[in-house]
């Protein structure tokens, strides 16, 4: 059967069994496959035709060079996302972080610096986190995620996640802060930390 | 704000919202067990990171990007002639130059077809009346996606807190309805009518639509593809 009849993971199936120049018409079948998918993957991260170039390249290099570390228990598809999620959200981060945010950052900061300080730390995690699926709707928790989490700048969010309201990722942060500005209010009104 | 406040805010927001030992791999979104479904419905990072898994998966074309990710895709098949003078990185030279000609002349042809007659722009016009008060707002489908080795017999999403009923529809890749149906609960079971429908090889699409109390739509999922892998 030519590489071209078979199905994704019948191709994966066949580039682990073979190796070498054997390999070759198979896995260059399986990569074609997932050119536009990565290209557009790539594009949204960077919204520039020969970065995202780059950028798809550098996956399918990386993709070939370690595809004997792909043993076929997760989709084909899946591995590759995990290779190009990881190039994209690294280069991104090389330009410089997202985050400058100073109320919140400050709100989160604030703290009775006990002698138990990890500890502390680890409370004001789980409120944290307890906080977001209390206050944010899903959209709004997934933008500040990406945004305060991994970094990513608000117009990268917007076309990864193919929001397309008019002012896209960055008016999900602006009600994820009014929402948990108005809780982190209500608990130092309270007396308690955020 | 001091600078070390600075520092320490922002650590441990990174903490808070970072990955734990819990978390699913990336590797398990495509076939989460119910343990792993609802761990990420608790868990910001895992929320965050299934949502951007879906979308490389759903691979939507957006209504201004279709253009530009066809130069890609045929930057990428060009860039491999190991003695083309477009050449931009000789490092890409993976199998040799192997029917490369043909290769990308095929690819060229495929690309185009794609792109005029599966993966066409959406044309760019008002958004339907009933979902301009959310438009971004998604559901999050946990299955079926992507290749299948046996017909999914229901379909699963992540629960929309707003939402009254869900409204599910099934389509073939030319949009003609196989079946449609809705649910109250984030999942709803197959008639066997439909699951013997699912041919090997046979690629359909589902989508499936939160409304409130009124009816109004308050979430959408996106198109969202499959097909049971046929067996040779």
């Amino acid at each position: 059967m030519q590489p071209a009849d078979l199905a994704d993971d019948e191709l994966a199936a066949e580039c682990l069994k073979r190796s070498g120049a054997d390999r070759a018409p198979y896995l260059e079948e399986l990569f074609r496959r997932h050119y536009a998918q990565v290209a557009r993957w790539c594009y949204r991260f960077t919204n520039d035709r020969d970065a995202a170039a780059d950028l798809a390249q550098d996956v399918f290099l990386k993709a070939h060079r370690s595809f004997d570390s792909f043993r076929g228990q997760a989709k084909f598809s899946t591995w590759l996302y995990s290779i190009a999620r990881h190039e994209g959200i690294n280069r991104t981060q090389r330009k410089g972080p997202a985050m400058a945010d100073e109320e919140l950052l400050a709100d989160v900061a604030a703290s009775d610096e006990g002698p138990d300080e990890a500890a502390q730390s680890g409370q004001r995690g789980r409120r944290l986190r307890e906080l977001l699926f209390a206050t944010l709707d899903r959209t709004e928790r997934t933008v500040f995620t990406l945004h305060y989490g991994k970094e990513l700048p608000l117009e990268t969010i917007t076309r990864m996640l193919a929001l397309d309201n008019a002012s896209g990722a960055k008016a999900y942060i602006v009600s994820a802060r009014r929402k948990l500005a108005r809780a982190s209010g209500r608990i130092k009104a309270r007396g308690e930390l955020l | 704000m001091s600078p070390q406040d600075g520092i320490r805010g922002r650590e441990l927001l990174q903490a808070a919202i970072g990955p734990t030992a819990e978390c699913v791999p990336i590797e398990r979104f495509a076939s989460l067990s119910a343990n792993e479904l609802a761990h990420v419905e608790r868990c910001a990072h895992c929320e965050a990171e299934l949502s951007l898994w879906q979308q490389f998966e759903a691979n939507e074309p957006s209504a201004d990007e279709g253009a530009a990710v066809q130069w890609i895709a045929t930057e990428l098949a060009r860039r491999r002639a190991p003695n083309s003078a477009a050449i931009r990185a000789p490092r890409f030279n993976w199998f040799g130059g192997r029917a490369f000609a043909a290769l990308a002349a095929g690819l060229l042809v495929m690309v185009a077809i794609g792109y005029s007659v599966i993966d066409r722009e959406p044309s760019i016009g008002a958004l339907p009346g009933d979902v301009s008060t959310y438009r971004g707002s998604a559901i999050h489908v946990a299955e079926p996606v992507g290749d299948l080795t046996a017909a999914p017999e229901r379909l699963r999403w992540l629960p929309h807190s707003a939402a009254a009923r869900y409204d599910v529809v099934i389509h073939e890749i030319d949009g003609t309805t196989i079946w449609s149906g809705s649910s109250t609960a984030p999942e709803v079971t197959l008639p066997r009518s439909v699951i013997t429908q699912f041919a090997p090889g046979r690629s359909l699409t589902w989508e499936v639509t939160a409304r409130d109390p009124s009816g109004a739509i308050v979430a959408r999922s996106g198109t969202q593809r499959f097909r049971v892998v046929p067996r040779s």
